[in-house]
């Protein structure tokens, strides 16, 4: 298994589900404030909805995002500098977010309808 | 008191306990609301906790205005915060903090309407708030050369 951010990071993991990514925003946690809205920013983006359309579940009951926050953006307290390579990806509504350590955030849907 | 310090290190999440524990209407607040107080607040760089008596019997005194029904220093939100600001707030309340401070019993956030109001947080609350008190004290009181 290789490191870092590359091709075999590709969320298409559970073998059933084909994942389309349909949108990508960037984040900037020096100046954006805060990575919670810059996801929901990103999932209303990939929905074609205003965020206050984007309220359930709270991220909250989903994820930890000052978790994602401090292992991927807080490089001072971990006494390294911007070198660190990672992605977080979970589930959430409809989407597969991914959170990536340079900044993107993209959002996937489902490519193709389940016939099961 | 770790889960306690977690609960308060948001600046965001003091000001929300902060307001809605000052306001003087009774019914509760709507979220859209509350993020534009919160926004102006963060604005104008409110720490409105730091307007009220100084007393050495500080938790006491919140104890006593608790059981008084919220009776102190009204917030003045500092001018008009732009609507993008508001949203900004308005997404982290609904989805981090508002659930956090209704989790831990600081708040009541019903998620149907919309809308939150104070509540009267669980004793262990205050009996964390008592033991953070009791550490600075003890602290204060120490001496290094």
């Amino acid at each position: 298994m290789k490191d870092g951010i590359d091709r075999d990071d590709d969320p298409a993991v559970d073998g059933t589900t084909h994942w389309c990514q349909v949108t990508e925003r960037r984040y900037d946690p020096g100046q954006d404030g805060e990575l919670t809205a810059a996801i929901v920013f990103a999932v209303a983006d990939a929905e074609g909805v205003p965020t206050s359309m984007v309220h359930a579940p709270p991220l909250y009951e989903v994820v930890n995002v000052d978790a994602i926050e401090r292992a991927l953006f807080d490089h001072e307290s971990r006494g390294c500098s911007g070198n660190v390579a990672g992605t977080v990806s979970f589930r959430y509504r409809e989407e597969l977010v991914r959170v990536r350590s340079d900044g993107w955030i993209q959002v996937y849907e489902p490519g193709e309808p389940q016939q099961s | 008191m770790d889960e306690l310090l977690g609960l308060l290190q948001s600046r965001r999440r003091r000001l929300v306990i902060y307001y809605l524990r000052n306001r003087t209407e009774s019914e509760p607040v709507r979220v859209e609301t509350l993020a534009s107080a919160i926004a102006a607040m963060e604005m104008a760089e409110a720490q409105p906790w730091e307007n009220t008596e100084e007393s050495e019997e500080g938790l006491t005194q919140v104890e006593a205005e608790r059981n008084a029904e919220g009776g102190l220093v009204q917030v003045e939100p500092g001018g008009e915060p732009e609507a993008d600001r508001t949203d900004h707030v308005r997404i982290s309340l609904v989805h981090i903090h508002l659930p956090k401070l209704d989790e831990n019993g600081v708040v009541a956030y019903d998620f149907a309407t919309g809308t939150v109001r104070a509540t009267h947080p669980p004793d262990e609350f205050w009996e964390r708030l008592r033991s953070c008190q009791r550490f600075s004290a003890g602290l204060a009181a120490t001496e290094v050369e």
